[in-house]
């Protein structure tokens, strides 16, 4: 059995192990530097899936935990190992055994995960491109003279970044209500020569990027068909200025 | 923020999962000594996620509000041992909450000890972080892609640990599969969803 203790990791990481495995896995873990960082990025990983189930607890909770803690004494710091240590020790050969089998199964893992069947790539594709998008609102969120707005309409809210020295304006939607059947959103640059289509915006998730337009200081967003239009065909449900 | 972003400017290659981490460890550490207004704007910046996650694994809502409060007394509590070069503030405090949730559901007497709630109506102080934000959605976005990346019997078992709380052995019985096979999709799913996910220290 202790050969394979390291494939644990995923387990502990999940905290999806009894409580007398967890035990003898800390045991482990106390003298496995690889499989703390193991277990450091699982729980990372972990971390990230919390995302999708994002909650706003009710309202009351927050003067709750505010006046909870005002009674609690904070612990001083630490400077002790923070891997919770058990006098036992592992014998020796078959910590070496257990760190043959995961050599082992890191190479057998390794070629599982290379293969992508075409669903995954396509997701991996659209990642990269969502990626992109998000990396060009970072460069501008770090830029100087960079302006970030809250944009407010009805239902709709949303962040508007406007980067001048990337000549640059991001919108990011935070609360969008569906379009509609076959409707999509459309964001527009106004200047005194008319609307510019500055693009569709794909989804919630989506940041939307476009060069900004001279002379164009009005950021719109319209309902149109899908696939968009070449000029604004509704009364734009939202507005906001970017001069 | 303020000193993130001067940091971001100097250094040139802009992450923006990077700033929003260097902002949390400037918020951990004034936790740390003590700030009270620093601890409200960690709750303003976790409280949706750890509530979220509790609710997910304890379905009852009551229930969850103590646990999330629970959490928070534990984060105020532990903040001086947190140590940035281990994982981010996020990672920290969702482990915990994770952790609580899951042994709350699995202790058999979940004695319920409510104490008097105080009247709602303090005025919340928003973090104010586009960087969180924009990070926020785009993992939201980054996880279900990734997700997809994983096969059936790796989404499933991890979703059944990490999202209703089960032991790798139930998951086996849930999933009608041999225990060395889900321990195994527990740990190559969470491996594929760490490189997908780009996480690495």
């Amino acid at each position: 059995m202790t050969a394979d203790i390291h494939t644990l990791t995923g387990a502990y990481a999940l905290h999806a192990l009894s409580d007398s495995e967890r035990a003898a896995f800390e045991d482990h873990l106390a003298q496995c530097a690889a499989c703390r960082k193991e277990v450091a990025e699982m729980q990372e990983t972990a971390a990230r899936l919390s995302s999708t189930v994002a909650t706003p607890p009710p309202e009351s909770l927050k003067a709750d935990v505010l006046a909870s803690i005002r009674r609690v004494r904070q612990l001083p710091p630490d400077e002790g190992p923070i891997i919770p240590l058990r006098g036992r020790k592992w014998p020796l050969r078959a910590t070496a055994l257990a760190a043959a089998a995961a050599a082992i199964a890191a190479i057998v893992l390794g070629s599982q995960v290379i293969r992508l069947d075409d669903e995954a790539e396509r997701a991996q594709n659209q990642l990269a491109e969502i990626s992109s998008r998000y990396e060009t609102v970072a460069d501008m969120i770090a830029a100087q003279h960079t302006k970030i707005m809250a944009a407010k309409a009805g239902d709709m809210r949303a962040t508007v970044v406007l980067s001048p020295q990337h000549g640059k304006v991001a919108f990011l939607p935070k609360d969008v209500p569906a379009p509609g059947k076959d409707k999509t959103y459309q964001l527009w640059l106004i200047g005194p020569d008319g609307a510019h289509s500055a693009g569709l915006v794909p989804d919630q998730d989506t940041p939307v990027v476009a060069d900004t337009i001279e002379g164009a200081n009005v950021l719109g967003v319209t309902i149109e068909p899908e696939g968009g239009s070449e000029q604004p065909t509704t009364d734009p449900v939202m507005t906001m200025a970017l001069g | 923020m303020h000193g993130a972003r001067a940091e971001r400017a100097r250094s040139g290659k802009p992450d923006l999962r990077a700033v929003a981490q260097s902002g949390h460890h400037d918020l951990m550490s004034r936790v740390a000594r003590g700030d009270e207004q620093a601890f409200a704007e960690l709750y303003d910046l976790l409280a949706e996620r750890v509530y979220g996650l509790v609710l997910r694994v304890m379905r009852d809502p009551a229930q969850s509000e103590e646990v999330t409060q629970e959490v928070f007394v534990d984060l105020w509590r532990t903040a001086s041992r947190f140590q940035a070069e281990r994982g981010s503030v996020t990672s920290w405090a969702m482990t915990i909450a994770h952790r609580r949730a899951v042994d709350r559901v699995r202790s058999a007497q979940s004695t319920v000890d409510r104490e008097t709630r105080m009247a709602a109506g303090q005025q919340d102080t928003p973090f104010d972080s586009v960087a969180d934000e924009v990070t926020n959605r785009f993992e939201q976005r980054q996880v279900r892609q990734c997700l997809d990346t994983l096969t059936e019997l790796q989404r499933e078992s991890v979703g059944l640990a990490y999202y209703q709380g089960y032991t790798y052995g139930e998951v086996a019985t849930l999933l009608d599969t041999p225990l060395g096979t889900i321990k195994t999709r527990l740990r190559d799913g969470l491996i594929r969803l760490r490189d997908c996910l780009g996480v690495s220290r």
